[in-house]
């Protein structure tokens, strides 16, 4: 640690070299004053150096798989979740997926449902498999929110039920029809 | 320092303490850096088909015979809830039963029907009361029960019963107040005929939005059986019955010879007159009850107090009692068969009066059922 002796300040007038240089004089003070208030902290006059080893800087990766049922997903981003029939009014339907973070850093689970073909049709996600009555958990809709532990860490599976819901105001005329199709669309995002 | 460098230098510090300005906005206004979030998206997707739901109408043994000991009917529907085959659903469904008359016909104009839901088929009998939730109305106009609810997979089951519009209240019982079934009567129309029409039950479940139906019709109509059409003999003129049993010449008569004030002589078969005016104990008046339709029936008593038909309770025997309009056991219903001959409905049990055999045999009261004994010819009296 050193003590920098101020050194005594001299009274100076305006020279003409002088005045040429005043103008980066000011610029490099206000960089100095302005990393100085971007700085936590004061700029205090004592300070001290040590000798760093020589380190390394990786990136982290962020990546997730998903997998039908309960299997553990390997690198598939996408899946078909299947085709439910013989649905009623008011019906709910499970379909289990499992999600896998196989990056190395923790991230947010956000769902969301996308391209619903059909106004009949619902969606909704409760954490776990499927049973033969599927809860109705977290109704989904365009707009993201967030599911799965958090953080969801790497190297972990959560398992998923999707719950499609055929509503009561179905009409008549559906019957035994194709009602449309359901998407659901999950980001996982860094913290 | 000449003008113009003096002019140079002031512009160029202009232009610093501008550059100053704007790194000190910067440098402020990205103090809280901002971070590109670093992300990875999964989709899942499928398609969703609608089934179809399905219901089936059971139809009970029904009791299709309208008689007028018995012109009520009761019998029981099962409505069905199938869903389609792989549905998960375990909610209810509505169940709900519609009856009405397969076409249209007198007799359903006057026949009522009251339907209302029941937990299982046991529970509908011919002498169950009808439910709070009881919904009513004639066989012609229809009607649509309340809705009960129903499993997956089983069944609601809906209590029906038909009798006659003017039998009010809804009896809650096998009605034997025979002189409430005069709709059913006059339904005939004046034809001696058997009257018939097919009730019709269509059953329906509906899920949200979604309805199954099933039709179901009884294997036998709905039939009049031994009922004929009302028709009384002029008022107060007398009259000399002969009833029509296995021999012949036998008349009405009022045991006792000519004892009529005394209560409680039976009416007896006995071997008619030949005296050319008839004896009092063997000629008979009907007088009509003003307001229904049944008539008293008596004997031509000296005192008009005495002389009137009555059954008695249990129904075994006929007897002339003191006339009291008020008592069903009292009134009787006369009704004209085909071939002109006559029976006599007692209003209190739709029974009829029954000769039951050779001269000298009482009379009694027994259901309608085509037997001889049940009718008689009704002559005018010698005087």
């Amino acid at each position: 640690m050193q003590w920098s002796n101020p050194r005594p300040r001299l009274r100076s007038t305006p020279s003409a070299s002088a005045s040429a240089a005043w103008p980066w004089s000011l610029a490099v003070a206000t960089l100095v004053v302005a990393t100085a208030a971007a700085v936590p902290g004061s700029l205090a006059l004592w300070n001290d150096a040590d000798t760093v080893d020589a380190g390394t800087i990786a990136t982290g990766s962020i990546n997730a798989a998903i997998a039908p049922g309960s299997a553990v997903p390997t690198t598939a981003t996408s899946v078909a979740l299947g085709d439910v029939s013989a649905m009623i009014p008011g019906e709910t339907r499970g379909a289990t997926f499992t999600v896998r973070n196989t990056g190395n850093v923790d991230f947010q689970l956000l769902a969301h449902a996308n391209a619903m073909t059909s106004p009949y049709l619902g969606l909704s996600i409760t954490e776990g498999a499927c049973s033969s009555t599927p809860p109705v958990g977290t109704s989904l809709s365009s707009t993201p929110v967030e599911i799965g532990p958090m953080p969801f860490l790497p190297s972990t599976n959560v398992t998923f039920c999707l719950g499609i819901t055929l509503s009561e105001s179905t009409p008549e005329a559906m019957q035994g029809t194709l009602i449309g199709s359901y998407s659901i669309d999950l980001t996982a995002r860094t913290l | 320092m000449s003008t113009h460098r003096f002019e140079l230098l002031t512009r160029r510090r202009a232009t610093m303490a501008a550059i100053c300005a704007l790194l000190l906005i910067a440098a402020g206004t990205s103090a809280p850096a901002a971070y590109a979030a670093w992300t990875a998206a999964l989709a899942g997707a499928g398609t969703a088909t609608a089934g179809t739901i399905a219901t089936t109408s059971t139809l009970s043994t029904i009791d299709s015979r309208v008689s007028n000991d018995d012109y009520q009917t009761t019998h029981v529907v099962e409505v069905r809830n199938t869903p389609p085959a792989g549905s998960t659903y375990t909610g209810t469904s509505d169940a709900t039963l519609v009856v009405n008359a397969a076409a249209a016909h007198p007799l359903a104009s006057v026949m009522s029907v009251s339907v209302w839901p029941v937990v299982n088929a046991a529970a509908c009998t011919a002498s169950t009361a009808p439910g709070a939730d009881t919904v009513s109305g004639t066989w012609t106009a229809g009607l649509t029960s309340v809705s009960a609810s129903v499993l997956p997979n089983a069944s609601a089951y809906f209590c029906v019963r038909g009798y006659p519009t003017e039998s009010t209240p809804l009896p809650a019982s096998p009605a034997t107040a025979a002189e409430q079934n005069r709709s059913v009567v006059a339904a005939q129309l004046g034809s001696a005929s058997t009257q018939s029409f097919t009730p019709a039950y269509v059953g329906q479940v509906q899920r949200g939005s979604f309805t199954a139906t099933s039709v179901t019709t009884p294997t036998s109509t709905l039939s009049t059986f031994r009922i004929f059409p009302y028709s009384a003999l002029t008022p107060g003129s007398l009259y000399a019955p002969s009833v029509h049993v296995a021999t012949s010449g036998l008349c009405y008569n009022i045991s006792g010879g000519g004892n009529l004030s005394a209560p409680g002589a039976s009416l007896i078969a006995y071997s008619c007159s030949s005296a050319s005016v008839t004896p009092r104990n063997e000629r008979f008046a009907q007088l009509p009850v003003p307001g229904t339709d049944s008539v008293q029936v008596r004997a031509d008593s000296t005192d008009s107090t005495y002389g009137f038909l009555e059954a008695n309770t249990a129904g075994t025997l006929v007897q002339s009692q003191v006339g009291d309009a008020s008592n069903l056991r009292q009134r009787w219903i006369p009704q004209v068969l085909s071939n002109g001959t006559r029976q006599l409905i007692n209003a209190a049990t739709g029974y009829c009066l029954f000769g039951t055999g050779g001269s000298g045999s009482a009379f009694t009261t027994q259901p309608c059922n085509n037997q001889v004994g049940e009718s008689s010819t009704w002559n005018t009296a010698g005087l």
